[in-house]
């Protein structure tokens, strides 16, 4: 039962990342991977908000939690773009773009919830 | 129609984290969730570089694999909140540890998949698979 809620969310999760992306990209053009921090950062505060809600063995933290925020954020794609970012020397970007990501978003994950509580 | 195979592959994504996690799970130190990010990073970096080389596998896969499930399997957000309950208990060293480890060896992993495909795409060209 647990397999089906968290995997029925992370499939709404990952189609929210994927059309998310489209529209970041579609509206902003850069070499900095905006679409996916924008996407990692909201998504730890929406885990924060739903950890503070939901007990997190619960059904609720199942679905919302480890499967809709969990399949929305994605940590894989963060390695790869910062992989491509070093293999074009852009040095300065990559280690801004991981900094950025962890600071950016302890402070979103902990804003969720501190908002919750 | 991207979007209804980008969710049929993480199904399998999300359902493979939850269960790695139940299986190996540990209270103490968020290894597991360090494990599938970096086999996720290797992967996603490895079928990126790769299918497209294979003139019969369509982008859609390559989409619903790369996209869909190591993009579900893996999480940034579980990341952060596990680092912010570390930080909570004053669990300094595995602060350190558990973000430098992740942020140094997940592109490191993302490049040894690039790597990996180069080496997989070029062998396959020797033996005369059809290739775009």
């Amino acid at each position: 039962m647990t397999y089906l809620l968290v995997s029925l969310g992370a499939a709404g999760g990952a189609i929210l990342r994927y059309d998310g992306t489209k529209l970041i990209k579609n509206h902003w053009q850069t070499a900095f991977p905006l679409a996916t921090f924008l996407i990692n950062v909201l998504g730890a505060f929406l885990l924060g908000l739903v950890a503070a809600t939901y007990a997190t063995s619960g059904s609720g933290y199942a679905l919302l939690g480890t499967g809709l925020c969990g399949g929305f954020t994605t940590f894989s794609t963060m390695s790869f773009e910062t992989a491509k970012l070093l293999q074009g020397k852009r040095w300065g970007m990559a280690i801004g773009y991981l900094a950025l990501s962890l600071v950016v978003g302890l402070a979103a994950v902990a804003l969720g919830l501190t908002l919750a509580n | 129609m991207n979007e209804l195979l980008i969710g049929l592959f993480a199904l399998i994504g999300g359902s493979a984290r939850y269960g790695i996690d139940q299986l190996l799970g540990s209270p103490t130190f968020p290894w597991v969730t360090l494990l599938i990010n970096l086999t996720g990073s290797f992967l996603l970096a490895w079928i990126s570089s790769t299918l497209g080389h294979f003139a019969h596998i369509p982008g859609s896969l390559t989409l619903g694999l790369g996209t869909g499930m190591i993009g579900a399997y893996t999480t940034f957000s579980t990341f952060t909140l596990e680092l912010w309950h570390l930080w909570q208990h004053g669990q300094w060293v595995l602060v350190g540890g558990y973000a430098l480890g992740s942020l140094i060896l997940g592109p490191i992993c993302a490049l040894a998949g690039i790597y990996a495909s180069h080496w997989f795409v070029k062998r396959a060209q020797q033996k005369g698979q059809v290739l775009q």
